[in-house]
Order: structure tokens, then sequence, then C-alpha cells
């Protein structure tokens, strides 16, 4: 998987924001933000128009910017911003979308493997995209995607203490909702 | 002496060693005596490791192959929206500076429109204003219609008192006219289809299509349905054949008696 921690990217590398290189980056972090948009919202079609408002947003405020890492903080903001409308939204309008489980099945080694895990991991989907949009955004990016609570407070542009808050509320719902199947393993 | 509930929401924080040093030892000085608590910290930690282990979403191969023509779509909508808000500020701001142009423009139209609407107005202010009995005599259902649409016309309609053998027969006439007559019920049902009703409408109009579908029946069904409306006019009419011919009666009565034997207001 992907290395995702924000500190670790080179800020020193001057940024290049001419329409060659917009599309460059455009390129570089395509299939990363389509995935973290898919683990929020559960939807390909969705997660790939999240993402390009994402671009299409660094486009029009590309002045602001000055560094890679700057670029890469400010696309995940942006996206992860934009996935809680877009679930905030879809739980007011559709509230019974169906969540694209099968996507995140197809990987995995072995025939065993995937019976034992399979329904276990298809319910804990279930469980995080039941949750509120911000504690299901503070839930995957801290425990799923593995970001620091502090990296995480700056892509939900939030406190820390906020982000803590959120993140027991999640855990707690999940895991009242999973307390069985927690038993059994 | 704290309690389970105290470090309930701090369990989750320290499996995933989010805590701070003093309750952080608090914490573990509580699991130290307390198994249940120990058992959730051990869930924490089981939900923690299935979380970070979720396999990566495998995405269609073809997602990505108009990636970049999509973004610049949505930069060109944005730059379009962008144009047609500057162009408004740009009308409102010329407006704006030539505004004894907009005043020069307006006062012309005023000049050129009043003295239509001088000749006009008396004679919509002065118009005779039908009576429930002369509407129902005529049996005239446009100008019934019309007439529930003004809400004071409508309370001075409501409360008329009209002979029950009027009030019968013209009921009567409209329930069947408009199952014979596809004239009368597609020109009820036109009206019917501009007429919006929507939750967000207002109560009046609501109120008028309500009384409406009351008088004409099963003709205004697709109205009633939306203000969720159910009227059997056979319970209506047989009210009325009950009643004494000459008497006379008010639309409101008759509702009111209606309802008790089964209609819905």
């Amino acid at each position: 998987m992907e290395k995702r921690n924000l500190t670790k990217i080179n800020g020193e590398v001057k940024l290049n924001l001419s329409e060659p290189g917009f599309a460059g980056i455009v390129e570089r972090h395509q299939q990363s933000l389509v995935r973290l948009a898919f683990r929020l919202v559960g939807n390909a079609e969705d997660a790939k128009d999240l993402a390009q408002g994402a671009f299409a947003r660094l486009w029009l405020h590309r002045d602001r910017l000055d560094s890679a890492r700057e670029v890469f903080c400010y696309l995940r903001k942006i996206l992860v911003n934009l996935c809680i409308d877009h679930l905030r939204r879809r739980r007011r309008h559709e509230p019974e979308v169906a969540f694209e489980e099968e996507h995140f099945f197809s990987d995995l080694a072995s025939p065993l493997q995937q019976l034992e895990t399979q329904e276990l991991h298809k319910k804990l989907l279930r469980c995080i995209d039941e949750l509120k949009p911000k504690q299901k955004a503070a839930m995957i990016l801290r425990d799923v995607e593995g970001y620091s609570v502090e990296e995480t407070a700056t892509l939900l542009d939030c406190t820390p203490n906020n982000v803590l808050c959120n993140l027991h509320l999640a855990r707690e719902n999940v895991r009242r909702k999973m307390q069985q199947w927690l038993a059994i393993v | 002496m704290k309690t389970c509930q105290d470090f309930e929401a701090l369990l989750s924080l320290f499996s995933n060693n989010e805590l701070a040093a003093v309750p952080r030892a608090a914490v573990a000085g509580h699991l130290a005596a307390c198994a249940a608590c120990r058992q959730k910290v051990e869930d924490y930690h089981e939900l923690k490791k299935y979380s970070s282990r979720l396999p990566a979403p495998e995405l269609p191969a073809n997602l990505f192959a108009d990636f970049h023509p999509g973004v610049l779509e949505k930069i060109a909508r944005h730059d379009d929206t962008q144009r047609q808000r500057l162009g408004l500020i740009a009308i409102l701001y010329t407006l704006q500076r030539r505004w004894r142009l907009v005043i020069a423009i307006a006062t012309l139209v005023a000049l050129l429109a009043l003295p239509r609407w001088l000749a006009y107005a008396p004679a919509f202010r002065s118009a005779p204003r039908s009576s429930l009995a002369q509407l129902l005599e005529k049996r005239d259902w446009t100008g019934l219609y019309y007439a529930m649409l003004n809400s004071d016309s409508r309370t001075m309609l409501f409360h008329e008192p009209v002979p029950v053998h009027l009030l019968h027969a013209a009921l009567n006439e409209l329930s069947h006219a408009q199952l014979e007559n596809l004239r009368l019920r597609t020109g009820l049902q036109q009206i019917l289809a501009k007429v919006k009703t929507p939750e967000g409408n207002s109560f009046r109009l609501r109120r008028s299509i309500q009384i409406l579908g009351k008088i004409s029946g099963t003709g205004f069904e697709p109205a009633m349905r939306s203000a969720r409306i159910v009227w059997n006019p056979e319970i209506t009419l047989r009210a009325l054949a009950q009643a004494e011919a000459d008497q006379t009666i008010t639309l409101r009565e008759l509702f009111l008696q209606t309802n008790l034997e089964g209609n819905k207001l």
C-alpha cells in the first residue's frame, strides 16, 4: 500500500503548475485520490467524479500553493470535504444507496482466506458505511488509511480533540454492531 | 472512586495509543482491576487490526480512461459559471450607474400601463359576485371553481344556505357529467394539472382543491390524491337525499354532517 504520510512528502520540490505540470500532477495523484474517495463514498463513479472535482479546484486555486506538499495536502483536504458533503447529501436524499462491496474483495490470496475474512470485512465495511459522514471520514482516515491524529485533523479541517471525539464515537458505534463477530474471532 | 462509565470514552483511544501520559496511566490502573473494560479494549484492538487490514478497493480498469478530460470539463464548467456571475454583476453595475435611465424607463412603462389599468380596474372591482345558488342554478362549474379559489368568496359560498334539492341535483349532475363528458373531465383535470399541490404549496390553494374535490367527486381524483383526501360522493348524496327537499343547508353543514358519517375532511 502506498505510504501516505503527509509530513514525508518532499516539501522542497518547487511546484510546476503550468498546464503540462498540472497534467503530471493529475497523472500522479489520480489513483490514490480516487481510491481514498472510493473508501469514503463506496461507489466508483462518484469517487471519480469527486476526485475530478478536487483536481479542478486545485487548478482554480493554484496561485495559493507553493510546494508539492501543499498540493498533496490540499488535494486530500478538498477531496475529504467533497466526500463528506456528498455523504451528507446522500443521507438526505437516498438513504439506501448500495455500497459496492465487491470491489474490496477481488484481491484476497486464497479461497480459504476469502471465506474467513470476507464476511467479517463486509460486516465491518457495512458498519463503517452506516456512520455519520464526519465520524466515517475520521475512522477511515485514521484507522483504515493510517493517517496520524494530527494529519486527520488537518484533512478534516478541525482540531485533534475533535478528531479524537469523532473517532471514539465511530469506534464505539462499530464495536457495538460488531460485538458478536469479534467474540467469534 | 471512578467508575467504568468515567473511562468509557477513553478506552478506544487507550487501545490506539492516542492518550496523553496522565489519562493513560489512569486508564491502565482501572484496567488492572476491571475485566469488562479489559474486554472492551481487546475488542477495540481487534477492530483496529481488521480496519487496518481492509483490502484496498480494486478500481475498474477503464475508470481512468477519460479522467483528465473530465477534470478539464469541470474546470470549464466552473469558468462558465464564474463568467455568468460576472456578467450579472456587470449588468447590475451598469444599471446602478445608469439609474436615471432605469427610472425613466420604469416611469414610461407605468404611464403606458396606467390608462389601461384605470379602464379595467373599476369593472373588475364592481363585477357582480354570483351567489352559490346562482352558480348551481346555471351549472356554472368554471365560475364555481374560480369562486372557490378566492378565499373571501369561498368563505361566503361556504356559509351560504342553499335549498337541499338544488344542491342535491347539482352535485348529482356534476358527478355524472364529469364521468360521461370527456371534455368536462379533461377540462377539470387540465385546470388541476396547472395547479401544483405539493407539500410546500399554500394551505389556501390546497383547501380550495379539497373543497372542489368534494363537490365534483371523482373528477378531481389527481388533486384529491395529492391533497390526501378520500371522498365518497355517494355518502354526500345520500345525506342530501335523506334531508327534506325544501330545507336549506350550507356547504359547511353538509361537510360536517357527512364527515361524521365517514368522509374525511
